[in-house]
């Protein structure tokens, strides 16, 4: 019998694609900081798959490297469950400072929109001062984008709409206005977006422009499917790749994951939603 | 001194509140009672307004708040009251000053410490830091004296009068929270008057068992009121878990301008204080939510 670690799975989900790719970015010795929502699930997965080592950091301000036991998914970055399972609990201000001081490796944020440059809008849809949709806001995701050496996108639905040409308003900095804005506008050279997760692919940025192209595409999703779906003209790379599916074991933790967070209204069943707005 | 009293003594029309919990040990109780007696023109802060403050807009109470988001955390789904206000002028249009986590934070330390304003390294670029309008300037860039560089600054946040809820007290005021903490403790101190709710009242020799647990000193304290379940919906470390069915439900018990009207009335303009809540809450629910307790932590302070 072939090892769960081998054996391709065949049949999942875009959603459950995004979170394993999202979950592959990740190693063993990062100092992740652990952001709700689906970043959440994946920096869980990882500590469960290939990063039993992970030491991670909470925006309230826990920094932890082992999960509850038994395990339980947090509801939130605010769950009281952290606390008597952390190696450190102080305030926000710990947690962020750490961002600052440059000792976090990988950040993943799941969002609502991202344009060409990694920029993210979670603020408003629409002229600012008559929004067609108000936004929650950016929390410390604003901190996360700027401060983070390797900051991962994860969006959950690949569509002109969440991945537009440019945003109504710029609540976390990716590369702004592409090449040397992030850094003229006083941001460590070492931090930025490295990559955008979606169900269909992966993109990464062009060191120069520093706008995204399309790196490697998960299975079954065409090039032109993908441009089509897309707000701007996305470049490609010369040799686009082919990502591997999840694993048997990959999916077996995801989808166990995903039930501790339904368990925990982190995740939404579809029929109790059917009044949300889409 | 009663929520009753504490509301109505020290907090005024027109003045700036500070709300502690950061997801944790949110002043629920005491933003109900500011919502009983119907103040007006608040201006409100906390680092995350959460439904909190989505019910401070939906009551017509706040027309200005100062936080990083407003949400329902759970799902998450859409704070409506918000939405409502921003974009369709109801119950009326607020101003929202965007923050970002550290920024509103780092505002909190700067008034926490007395001085005007600190350096962060997070927010130019953004909407966030373009947008001061009718909230004045709200972050510039300075050159650093020291080094050169150019950065950007934060004022400091001082508000008129501020609220928390943690879990124990002594009458004096000398506060004590654990756990998450989140911009509590630098929020808190900033504040000009302070009311303490508090789960439990203790003897002053508690407090001094462990003295670094106190976030708040007695000397700047103003009234004292004995809350127990004053932050629910939201958790209290020790003593209560989150009501997480009771937050995803508010959203769509509040999606409509009726149903909010009516979710007001059910939780908050017809009952008279926390103890009247609780019975509507239900005595089944409130055991459920009750934290089994974890003790842990002795330590030696011996000298």
């Amino acid at each position: 019998m072939a090892s769960k670690d081998k054996e391709f799975c065949t049949e999942y989900t875009g959603f459950e694609m995004m979170l394993v790719s999202g979950c592959r970015q990740i190693k063993n010795d990062d100092i992740v900081f652990n952001a709700f929502h689906w970043p959440f699930l994946a920096v869980h997965m990882a500590k469960l798959l290939h990063c039993p080592d992970l030491f991670a950091v909470l925006e309230v301000g826990q920094f932890q490297d082992e999960l509850p036991q038994p395990i339980k998914m947090p509801y939130s970055i605010s769950d009281p469950v952290l606390v008597p399972n952390s190696l450190f609990v102080g305030d926000s201000i710990d947690a962020l400072s750490i961002l600052q001081r440059g000792e976090i490796t990988i950040a993943l944020l799941s969002t609502s929109m991202v344009d060409r440059y990694g920029n993210c809008n979670t603020t408003v849809v629409g002229p600012y001062e008559k929004p067609i949709y108000r936004l929650p806001g950016g929390g410390g995701a604003t901190e996360i984008a700027a401060m983070a050496k390797r900051l991962v996108w994860l969006i959950d639905d690949h569509t002109k709409r969440r991945l537009p040409e440019k945003l109504d308003f710029i609540t976390d900095p990716g590369y702004l206005e592409g090449f040397d804005s992030r850094i003229k506008a006083g941001y460590p050279s070492d931090t930025g977006p490295e990559v955008i997760v979606t169900p269909f692919c992966i993109m990464r940025f062009d060191p120069v422009s520093k706008e995204a192209y399309l790196d490697a595409l998960h299975q079954n999703i065409t090039i032109d499917q993908v441009k089509e779906n897309t707000g701007w003209d996305l470049k490609v790379a010369e040799k686009v790749k082919r990502i591997d599916p999840p694993t048997l074991k990959e999916i077996e933790i995801c989808r166990q994951t995903m039930k501790d967070a339904i368990d925990q209204y982190f995740i939404l069943k579809p029929e109790w939603t059917t009044y949300l707005d889409k | 001194m009663s929520m009753k009293e504490a509301i109505n003594k020290f907090v005024h029309d027109e003045e700036f509140v500070f709300f502690g919990g950061f997801g944790n040990g949110m002043t629920f109780s005491a933003a109900h009672e500011i919502i009983r007696q119907n103040k007006r023109n608040l201006k409100v802060t906390k680092c995350g307004g959460g439904i909190m403050f989505d019910q401070l807009i939906g009551a017509g109470i706040t027309n200005h708040i100062v936080t990083s988001h407003c949400w329902n955390g759970t799902g998450p789904q859409p704070a409506y009251n918000l939405r409502r206000s921003m974009e369709q002028g109801i119950p009326q249009k607020i101003i929202y000053n965007e923050q970002s986590l550290f920024m509103i934070n780092m505002s909190f330390f700067a008034g926490y410490m007395g001085i005007p304003f600190v350096p962060i390294r997070s927010v130019v670029g953004t909407g966030i830091y373009d947008h001061p309008k009718e909230v004045g300037l709200k972050a510039a860039r300075v050159e650093c004296p020291f080094t050169g560089e150019n950065i950007c600054v934060v004022p400091a946040i001082n508000p008129d009068v501020g609220i928390i809820q943690v879990q124990r007290a002594d009458r004096e005021g000398n506060a004590q929270m654990w756990g998450l903490i989140g911009d509590t403790k630098y929020g808190i101190n900033a504040c000009k008057k302070i009311i303490v709710a508090t789960e439990e009242i203790v003897d002053k020799s508690v407090i001094m068992e462990s003295p670094e647990r106190t976030i708040v000193g007695a000397h700047k304290v103003d009234a004292v009121v004995h809350e127990p379940w004053g932050a629910h919906p939201s958790s209290m470390q020790g003593h209560y878990y989150t009501d997480l069915e009771y937050r995803f439900n508010y959203a769509k018990e509040t999606k409509t301008i009726e149903d909010w009207e009516n979710w007001l009335e059910k939780w908050v303009t017809r009952v008279n204080d926390r103890q009247e809540y609780l019975k509507v809450l239900g005595r089944d629910k409130v055991k459920f939510l009750k934290a089994k307790p974890i003790i842990q932590g002795a330590v030696n302070y011996g000298f």
